[in-house]
């Protein structure tokens, strides 16, 4: 009896000493992070004989750490989506502030360039107005090429970033899978800080990768990417590595660590900052990088265009403003033959600053998007008489290929970064339309010169002169040879040169063309210079340069803009998720001071107890003392 | 639901109120420091794009501020140029009205001769101005080269015909000073349609009054020489020297109108053998061969009823081509007054597209202050709010009743 009511203090004791030493650790972890909050189960101890059962104390019947699996999974998600938005976010924000701010944008040279070239055409012999335009060409060459340079410079930060976070990652996997074998050779007896610390750790892998956790019969937790590649199997983890680019040995792919080697992880399989950071790179980056080269082609090809066609102060043919390295062509590592391929600029108007890749299968080759694999069309043969056309590129094959080689072509990417003024004598800017033309005075027709140009200038070399007769509305001969057709409204032809009519040719209208002679202040080829801005000369001629180059910011604003979004509807998820977690298994002190009264107070008593029992066994021993 | 919040989740939840308005805070005081409320694409992906068109165009305008300065100047000094060339003409006019007074000595004549050919110089020197620029105004589009010089009695153009176009505005080209070769070159002489002479050789007394195309249909433009086979016989014939037919030939009146083929003569005095008057469509002729044609006409001496005849049928023609010459700078004149008023028109609605377009800029890119700083006012009390919550709410757990 009094070994019964003994033993049951005993047990009391025993138990709240436990619940307060809980209580008690609950309180010191109040603030640490990641933390899961333990309490307590206690339990009867039933009676020992079946009739009379009276019961004999309580027992801890285990130590309940109160988290939730589910809540678990759910906070790895949205950490691994918080870490991708804030990396995308971060930079496409950088992307952006380059693109936008005056200071770093192009409007400002792209303004100056077109404002000296007006005022070219208002005073074209003056020096000041053309060195002002070369000076002005520079300034915009610069800013092309330090745009370029910037987008250059995160994309090795990215690089950069790639292989710290992996290193991260690499040390959290063998941290999470000594915990494991910890968790493991512990067995029932797991500490819940054991656990707490493995938990903690999968997230942060997780905010840096994305990862999936899946808790094994033994205790293990495993971990996998997003995509399913295992990162933790067991007591065995995997590691990131980088590889290289196959087409680009200066950039790194992530990649998995496998027995056989290193295996590519493609985008789409890794979330967190590490997924961030590939997606910058393929969604954000490179297309704007492309999109800038293709600004930069397009202006400098258009420009030289114009250049080309008239006549400068020498009574030269004009001579190329800018320079600007062609398209770039990159073999595959794993390529057999010896072919290469050579590319340049055919058609700015069809250029889409889309990277290809052209595969070629034994006979024939084939054009897919770098991007999508979506498949291209293509004309021609590859040879140098009829080039492979394909996105506003002209390509030639030289032979060797073998079959399943491929090459990956990037028409714009970097061009922005090559663009350089080539011309340094202000003479040299062809302000003057190449002919000259009089009409004969006994014209009938109202025809009028309205505009030429050079189409060759070999061929215009040997140009001295020609005469334009119209046999009728709608034939001409030049230096009698002909009849050709005339079309109003299109080009007249020659050797080397054409021109365009104003007003209607009548019968025996005669014109005498003649060369434009050094010292020319004829400015027709400079107004075309003037209005480049304007002109159609993107997509096929629907899209103007200056609509092209503000559409850059438009685009990086309109990406971090969304990433921004993106990011601040996954906190909100991301707080919500840690809110139910912090509900769960959070630590209230003021709950926790409340249990620690309790528990005091039912020491006191079982302490009480005990002394009673004590006082009933002395009382017995006094009974039965002689 | 009942959610039950730890102590790490409530101390979260206000700072991360109080976070959410301090960023608030910041923003606001950065666009009413600066005046601007869109600086990042992100903040509007459309409305930049819109800025840097507009920032563009803006400075365009700027660019055509200047053209249209350098093209006005120059148009007005064209425009100087043709009024004192203009000048000069109507000089010279009055000089052949005086030469025609029949009373005035060889030497009094010869001071007339004198200062016409004076007034060629001046033409010279107006023609061969430049814009104080260093450009010629005459010259065409060829630099470098004073356009008309003078030698061996005639004058001649360097120049070329090509005239520049300036833009000004948008989509607005106006021309610039016109070739040397139209304004002084290139004139009409006669009435502008047809000219009638006599005939250097001419030894008679016959003073072409006038020779007017009365039916220009009929006369379409043809050669007409009136001849004299004897001093009493008159014919016409065409430009090959084959009668006209009907043949128009008969004897000779002094006063007597003579029809042929749309064009009336009438010759006073007594024209001898082998004289002729000719009428031909007018041919163009520059302004200075004018001049020398009449000072040279004037300045040869003599008495004889021929001579005096001779003076009066280079007088008659002289005074009309110096007629047609003024007429002609008068149109360019009149052009020049018009492109003026052109650019006058351009700069008033560069103007009006200046203000519009930085109104529109204002509007996506500046800071509404009334907005901004009631915002700004609003963030800064619920923070204020916040921080007192949660200095309230620190103080308060059950440890510290125990």
């Amino acid at each position: 009896m009094t070994s019964g009511i003994l033993g049951t203090g005993t047990s009391a004791l025993l138990a709240y000493q436990r619940a307060l030493a809980t209580v008690s650790h609950n309180v010191a972890n109040a603030a640490t992070p990641g933390y899961t909050r333990q309490r307590v189960e206690l339990q009867a101890r039933p009676g020992a004989s079946a009739m009379l059962s009276i019961g004999q104390g309580v027992d801890v019947k285990q130590l309940t750490r109160l988290a939730d699996g589910l809540v678990f999974a759910r906070q790895n998600d949205s950490a691994g989506e918080l870490g991708r938005l804030d990396q995308l976010s971060q930079l496409a924000s950088r992307v952006d502030g380059l693109m936008s701010d005056s200071a770093t944008s192009l409007v400002d040279p792209w303004s100056g360039f077109f404002n000296a070239a007006k005022g070219v055409v208002a005073d074209p012999t003056s020096n000041p107005a053309r060195s002002q335009l070369l000076a002005s060409a520079d300034q915009l060459a610069t800013r092309f090429r330090s745009l370029d340079g910037q987008l250059a410079k995160m994309d090795d930060d990215v690089d950069r970033s790639m292989t710290s976070k992996i290193a991260d990652a690499n040390r959290l996997a063998s941290e999470i899978a000594d915990l494991n074998r910890n968790i493991i050779s512990a067995g029932g007896n797991v500490s819940s800080d054991l656990l707490d610390a493995r938990d903690q750790r999968v997230r942060d892998l997780s905010k840096l990768v994305g990862a999936q956790a899946v808790i094994q019969d033994d205790g293990a937790m495993n971990v996998f990417t997003t995509g399913g590649q295992p990162l933790v199997l067991g007591v065995r983890a995997s590691s990131l590595a980088t590889t290289q680019d196959p087409y680009r040995p200066d950039r790194l792919q992530l990649a998995l660590q496998t027995p056989t080697g290193a295996m590519r992880l493609p985008e789409g399989t890794v979330s967190g900052e590490l997924g961030g950071l590939l997606e910058f790179r393929s969604r954000i980056l490179d297309p704007m990088r492309a999109e800038l080269g293709r600004m930069a082609t397009a202006f400098a090809q258009s420009a030289n265009a114009i250049q080309n066609a008239g006549i400068d102060y020498n009574g030269n043919p004009g001579a190329n403003l800018f320079a600007l390295t062609p398209p770039q062509v990159a073999a595959h590592a794993d390529n057999t033959g010896s072919g290469s391929l050579s590319a340049t600029i055919d058609d700015v108007g069809a250029l889409t600053g889309q990277n290809l890749v052209l595969r070629f299968d034994g006979s024939n080759w084939s054009a897919q998007r770098a991007d999508t694999g979506e498949a291209v069309a293509m004309t021609g043969t590859g040879t140098v008489a009829d080039p492979f056309k394909v996105g506003g590129m002209a390509i030639v094959v030289s032979p060797g290929a073998a079959a399943s080689d491929r090459f990956l072509v990037s028409p714009t990417d970097g061009a922005a970064g090559s663009l350089q003024v080539a011309i340094q004598d202000p003479a040299g800017i062809a302000t003057a339309a190449p002919l000259t033309s009089s009409a004969d005075t006994a014209n009938l027709g109202d025809a009028k010169v309205a505009s030429s140009a050079i189409t060759d200038a070999a061929q215009f070399a040997g140009f001295t002169g020609a005469t334009l007769d119209f046999i009728d509305a709608t034939h001409y001969t030049i230096d009698g040879n002909g009849p050709y057709t005339y079309v109003p409204g299109s080009a007249i032809t020659g050797n080397g040169w054409s021109l365009t009519l104003s007003g209607t040719p009548a019968a025996g209208d005669s014109f005498t063309l003649g060369r434009t002679a050094p010292r020319s202040s004829d400015n027709a080829n400079a107004r075309q210079l003037a209005a480049l801005d304007t002109t159609g000369v993107l997509d096929g001629g629907m899209t103007g340069l200056t609509t092209g180059v503000t559409r850059l910011a438009s685009r990086a604003g309109g990406e971090a803009s969304h990433a921004q979004l993106s990011l601040q509807a996954q906190q909100a998820i991301d707080d919500q998720v840690n809110a139910e977690r912090e509900s769960l298994s959070g630590v209230n002190l003021d709950e926790e001071a409340a249990d620690m009264l309790r528990y005091q107070q039912a020491y006191q008593a079982a302490a009480q107890v005990i002394a009673t029992a004590d006082t009933l066994f002395q009382t017995l021993l006094s009974v039965v003392r002689r | 639901m009942t959610l039950r919040l730890s102590t790490a989740q409530m101390q979260y939840d206000a700072l991360s109120m109080m976070r959410a308005r301090q960023t608030e805070i910041s923003k606001y005081q950065q666009q009413i420091a600066s005046g601007v409320k869109l600086t990042r694409g992100a903040d509007d992906p459309t409305g930049i794009a819109d800025v840097q068109h507009l920032d563009h165009a803006l400075a365009s305008l700027g660019q055509f501020d200047r053209n249209s300065t350098l093209l006005g100047d120059r148009l007005r000094q064209q425009e100087a140029a043709l009024a004192d060339a203009g000048d000069l003409l109507q000089r010279a006019r009055e000089l052949a009205v005086q030469a025609g007074n029949g009373a005035l000595s060889d030497s009094d004549r010869h001071a007339i001769v004198v200062e016409l050919r004076g007034l060629r110089e001046s033409m010279l020197q107006i023609a061969n101005r430049d814009d104080g620029r260093g450009r010629q105004l005459f010259a065409g589009t060829l630099d470098g080269v004073k356009p008309f010089t003078s030698g061996a009695g005639a004058v001649s153009y360097l120049g070329n015909d090509g005239q520049n176009l300036v833009d000004v505005a948008p989509d607005t080209a106006l021309a610039d000073t016109d070739a040397g070769s139209r304004v002084f070159m290139n004139i009409p002489t006669g009435d502008g349609i047809s000219r009638a002479r006599a005939a250097a050789g001419n030894t008679g007394s016959g003073v072409l009054d006038s020779a007017q195309v009365t039916s220009s249909t009929t006369w379409n433009g043809a050669t007409l020489q009136l001849r004299f086979p004897s001093a009493g016989t008159y014919e016409v014939v065409d430009g090959s020297g084959n009668p006209l037919s009907p043949p128009v030939a008969g004897s000779f009146t002094p006063g007597q109108p003579i029809d042929a083929q749309g064009v009336q003569f009438v010759v006073s005095g007594n024209p001898a053998a082998g004289d002729s008057f000719t009428v031909e469509r007018s041919p163009n002729q520059d302004i200075f061969a004018t001049l020398q044609t009449l000072a040279d006409a004037l300045d040869l001496p003599g008495n004889t009823s021929a001579d005096v005849a001779k003076r009066a049928n280079a007088l008659r023609a002289g005074q009309e081509d110096l007629a047609s010459a003024q007429q002609h700078l008068l149109d360019i004149r009149a052009e020049t007054g018009i492109r003026m008023n052109n650019l006058d028109s351009a700069d008033a609605m560069r103007s009006a597209s200046n203000v519009a377009m930085t109104q529109m800029l204002s509007g996506l890119r500046d800071t509404d202050l009334a907005d901004a700083i009631s915002k700004l006012q609003y963030n800064m009390t619920a923070l204020d709010a916040a921080q007192r919550m949660m200095a309230r709410l620190q103080s308060s757990s059950l440890f510290d009743k125990l």
